[in-house]
């Protein structure tokens, strides 16, 4: 079994009475991109800070590469690092400066490898420049950088790419990936983007009202909820032949000359309904494998449906 | 032993980094430009006090004049400014920087980013504490250079000092002319002092700034508690309850102006402001370890 970077069992949060976190446990392999999935306010960062002891549970324990975060935190802070909420630097120093004075707390630090990891994050042009004059998507690469330094080998991010432009995202992305590959650090991501975790990370835990609803490998959290998708001009010939048919419908979507119809099931049984659906004289425009997104499985798993009104906790 | 060794080394690397951000600052120099604007403003109204004194009914002017010719230079130019910069100036700028140091550090994030590294928690109050102290040491050597120097300049290097004893030592001390050659003894032991009673209100900023970690409140309400301190220790009446102030031992340096200095009385002054300065440190401490950041 490979070395688990996090453990965490019966995390619990409370500020004041309300319950922040009721009992997360958690189990991250080292060496992988793991997502931590959620609506806002559902308790990640506050978990996060908890993990890295900047906020200190009600309940639970934590280990990190095996060590009680608790007792042995400075230990472990040597080899971990994070951009937490917002990157929050020292902004008449320059990018140099800034990491030069903090990783030194961390150990000792050379001037190459500051300006390697700069180079690494895209800001080698800017790290004589003041913090100050940087933009966000900068400070956050910076945060990055700081999160990277001296040799960290588990890095958490929070909401990494708030804040960037479409080219820093997917550069952010990139990065990501490349760190957990290349250089096998365990990066643990926060967010509450469906497609950032699902293009990122090879495991995720969604979390709801400071609950864990779900945990899974990406790839097979997205598999396991097999669809079917048929559009069709005849909508309620197919509407009626789905009643009596032996189908479950996840969902109709109306368009002005069509339907398209979400069923359960795998793709094996596409050939035998679409026999059905043309022996009962439903015309089919397309019948397909319905690729569920994260998105999908997010809004099965917390029970809300696409039909609710946008939640206003995105 | 290595363990002490690592921990010893984190509070010179804070402690460092903390002098780097105090000095690196512009508003770093604001402290600097205000100690040059109150030394220039005593300059100018002792100048025009010793060469225009203002006509008196009972003494000749001619008298008056050469009098505070006689006693007034460099050293008992010094030990004016010190007056009116540890009563209020100095408090107050170092205060603000106390609180920009930290309560706002709390507030926009930084104090989080620092302790996402390995240190424990008290190493950054520990930095913080040790760094202000040295800035607050600066702030009074630089005043003690240009008060001295301009004074000099103006009114003679050295000589016998004249000392307001009401001013300094309360209502029953007396005036009396102090022997030049124990002055700049004197001026280095009064500017010393200070010192140590600055270090009593950085301590006071930082546990204010721990407790509300927002830049505002953690300015306004130890200025408040400071200000109120004085006035109620300046009010009659209120023998019983001036004994606990804060402010009480601040003026410890002013011991160092007696006719014969008053070791007895500065070493309770400075135990209580001890007592003060560590109590201040260690609630700022427990907060400190005890926050969510």
């Amino acid at each position: 079994m490979s070395e688990l970077a996090i453990k965490a069992r019966g995390v619990k949060k409370y500020y004041g009475r309300f319950a922040a976190l009721k009992g997360i446990d958690l189990d991250v392999k080292a060496g992988v991109v793991y997502g931590f999935l959620g609506p806002n306010g559902a308790g990640k960062t506050t978990l996060i800070k908890i993990l890295l002891g900047l906020s200190i549970p009600n309940d639970g324990e934590v280990e990190i590469f095996g060590k009680d975060l608790f007792l042995e935190r400075n230990e472990i802070l040597k080899t971990v690092g994070a951009v937490v909420e917002s990157p929050a630097f020292f902004e008449y120093m320059t990018a140099y400066e800034n990491l030069y004075n903090l990783t030194r707390l961390s150990g000792w630090i050379s001037k190459e490898k500051i300006e390697e990891t700069l180079k690494l994050v895209g800001l080698d042009d800017v790290g004589k420049k003041k913090v100050g004059a940087f933009s966000y998507g900068m400070k956050q690469r910076l945060g990055i950088a700081n999160a990277l330094l001296p040799e960290n080998r588990l890095i958490f991010l929070d909401e990494p790419t708030n804040g960037l432009d479409p080219h820093g995202i997917m550069g952010v992305r990139q990065l990501i990936k490349r760190l957990c590959r290349d250089s096998g650090i365990t990066v643990f991501i926060s967010s509450h983007l469906l497609a950032e975790i699902e293009q990122v990370c090879d495991y995720v835990t969604i979390i709801d009202k400071g609950e864990k609803v779900c945990e899974d490998k990406v790839s097979e959290l997205v598999e396991k909820q097999s669809r079917i998708e048929f559009k069709t001009p005849d909508s309620a010939k197919a509407a009626e032949f789905l009643k009596t048919a032996d189908v479950e419908v996840i969902e109709e979507r109306k368009h002005h000359d069509s339907s398209v119809f979400i069923l359960k099931g795998h793709e094996t049984e596409i050939p035998e309904l679409a026999r059905k659906l043309v022996a009962s004289g439903i015309s089919i425009l397309k019948i397909a494998r319905h690729k569920d997104t994260l998105e999908d499985v997010f809004v099965e798993i917390t029970g809300k449906t696409k039909t609710d009104s946008v939640s206003d906790r995105f | 032993m290595s363990k002490l060794l690592e921990k010893l080394r984190q509070i010179l690397f804070l402690t460092d980094f903390e002098l780097k951000k105090l000095f690196r600052q512009k508003q770093g120099y604001a402290g600097l430009i205000v100690i040059v604007l109150l030394v220039t403003l005593c300059a100018v109204g002792v100048y025009l006090r010793v060469y225009h004194p203002p006509h008196h009914p009972h003494v000749p002017n001619k008298f008056l004049g050469q009098m505070l010719k006689d006693l007034v230079n460099g050293v008992s130019f010094s030990l004016t400014v010190l007056l009116p910069g540890i009563y209020i100036l100095l408090p107050m700028i170092i205060g603000i920087f106390a609180a920009g140091s930290f309560a706002s550090e709390f507030q926009n994030g930084q104090v989080r980013t620092v302790s996402l590294r390995s240190v424990p928690r008290l190493s950054i109050v520990l930095a913080k504490f040790i760094s202000l102290s040295f800035y607050s040491y600066v702030l009074l050597a630089v005043m003690l250079v240009i008060s001295y120097a301009s004074g000099a300049f103006i009114f003679g290097p050295t000589g016998d000092i004249l000392v307001f004893g009401p001013a300094f030592l309360g209502k029953e001390s007396g005036i009396y002319i102090m022997d030049g050659s124990i002055a700049y003894q004197r001026l280095m032991l009064a500017y010393f002092f200070a010192g140590y009673a600055l270090i009593s209100v950085v301590a006071m900023f930082l546990m204010f700034s721990a407790i509300f970690k927002k830049m505002t409140m953690a300015v306004v309400i130890p200025m408040g508690i400071y200000f109120t301190s004085y006035i109620i220790g300046a009010l009659p009446f209120m023998e019983n309850i001036q004994r606990f102030l804060p402010t009480r031992y601040i003026m410890i340096w002013k011991y160092t102006l007696a006719q014969d200095i008053m070791w007895e009385a500065m070493l309770t002054d400075g135990i209580f402001l001890g007592l003060y300065t560590v109590s201040y440190l260690i609630i700022a401490a427990v907060i400190m370890n005890t926050s969510d950041l």
